[in-house]
Formats: structure tokens, C-alpha cells, sequence
């Protein structure tokens, strides 16, 4: 959640590259509805049946606060036509990615700067 | 006349070594509040060593129950950090489909309000930032 703070305070620079942010959990809906009341200038997705995080392969197994299974903290940028162009992963979840990191990998993978 | 004798100074070194430990836990809590968690807090063991190292010698010089208790208590807590840092709250590395280049995989999910969200909805006028999150605890 710090991190989607962070991200919410500098939506406008993502605004700017012409990128959307999308934030997934495996929360339900009523959990997501307040997520994203928080964090307005984000989309975000109730992944309750972690359908998106199986496909993606995201899932951290008995990682989760009641020893089920949780999202492990990834970033994925697409492009405008669906493609991965970066993906990130921090090695701990104790880590999270800077904005300004983001804003680089952007420039560099999106815009070719 | 002689004066009688008056013990060494010492550092106090279990004192000093309390005040390592709590450091490192004070120095993560100021990470965390100013939201810069983007490197791995090796400090927080790392002090956590220290400060139990400095405990040691002050149970070495000056062997005492108390002593011995705080030292074990504080091992333990060194311990941990290590477990939650280097163990526990590992990540393993990302091996999924996502790799640069390729599309993503059919997916089905539903947006806060309640609009579904697919694989489809990721291609458009936007670059899209995938962000996947722990979930609000």
C-alpha cells in the first residue's frame, strides 16, 4: 500500500507518458472498492479468484497474512498495443520500487529515451 | 595517605549495544513513514549483530543475571531479524510468461466498480503499469 501511496501522489508524471496504472490484489470487491476510494487516480482490480495473478504467474504461495496465497509484489509495462516491455520483481517483500525507477524504466522501455 | 582505589571506568557496553539494536529498528521505522523501502534494510540485522556483540563483551566483563537474560533476550530478537530479512520475506524469482516481448496470457478479473478487466482491455491508446500488490492488510 505504501507503494500505491507514492504512486498516487505522482500520477501525474505517469499521466504525463501517456501510461495508466493498474494495481492487482487478491482482495474481493468491497476491499478493492476502498482501495481504490484511497487511490483514485489508479485503476484497481479485485483479482479475488486470482485469475490474472495464475496466468501471470505471480502467485507467492503461503505468503499471505493467514498463510494462504498472495501476489508477489511484480510490475509488469505494457505497451499500448499489449506487450511486456519490463518486468520487474523485488527480491523481498519488504522492498518496494521507487517511483522515479519507474519512471526511468518508462522513458527507457517505452518512449526509447 | 593513600586513596583508596577506585574500580576502571567503563563503556557500557550492554547500554551501547541496546542502543544499536534499536537503531536499526528506529532507522526502518523512518524508512517505512517516509516511504523509502526501495533496498533491502540489511542495517536492521546488521545493527541487531552489532549491538548483541557489544552485549556479549559487557556479559563477558561483567557476568551478571540480568545480564545474561537481556543478552539471550536480544540474540533472539537478532535471530529473527535475520530469519524475516534474509529468509522469510525472500521473494522467488519471477519465472512466468511476462517476459519482454510477449503478449500476456488470457486473463478475466473485475475492476473495483465492477466493469470486468481482461487481457483484451490492456491494449489501447495507454501504456499500461501492471502493478500486483500484497492486497490491503
Amino acid at each position: 500500500m505504501i507503494e500505491l501511496g507514492q504512486l498516487e501522489k505522482r500520477h501525474e508524471e505517469f499521466s504525463k507518458r501517456n501510461v495508466r496504472i493498474v494495481a492487482i490484489s487478491n482482495d474481493d470487491r468491497e476491499t478493492a472498492g476502498k482501495t481504490q476510494a484511497d487511490f483514485p487516480n489508479l485503476l484497481i482490480v479485485s483479482d479475488a479468484e486470482q485469475n490474472l495473478a495464475r496466468a501471470v504467474e505471480v502467485i507467492h504461495p503461503g505468503a499471505a497474512q493467514d498463510g494462504g496465497d498472495t501476489n508477489a509484489p511484480t510490475t509488469i509495462l505494457l505497451n499500448n498495443a499489449g506487450y511486456v516491455r519490463w518486468v520487474f520483481r523485488p527480491d523481498s517483500v519488504m522492498t518496494r520500487i521507487a517511483p522515479d525507477r519507474l519512471l526511468a524504466a518508462i522513458d527507457e522501455n517505452i518512449h526509447n529515451k | 595517605m593513600e586513596h583508596p582505589s577506585t574500580p576502571p571506568r567503563r563503556w557500557p557496553l550492554f547500554l551501547l549495544g541496546v542502543l544499536f539494536v534499536l537503531s536499526g529498528v528506529a532507522g526502518y521505522v523512518v524508512a517505512v513513514s517516509l516511504a523509502r523501502l526501495d533496498h533491502m534494510p540489511w542495517y536492521l540485522p546488521g545493527l541487531a549483530t552489532v549491538g548483541v556483540l557489544l552485549m556479549a563483551a559487557s556479559a563477558w566483563q561483567r557476568p551478571g543475571v540480568l545480564r545474561f537474560v537481556g543478552l539471550g533476550f536480544f540474540v533472539l530478537l537478532c535471530a529473527t531479524e535475520w530469519l524475516f530479512v534474509g529468509v522469510l520475506f525472500k521473494t522467488p524469482a519471477y519465472q512466468g510468461p511476462a517476459v519482454p516481448g510477449s503478449k500476456l496470457p488470457a486473463f478475466t478479473a473485475t475492476l473495483a466498480d465492477g466493469r470486468p478487466f481482461s487481457n483484451a482491455d490492456v491494449k489501447g491508446s495507454q501504456a499500461t503499469l501492471l502493478i500486483f500488490f500484497r492486497g490491503r492488510w
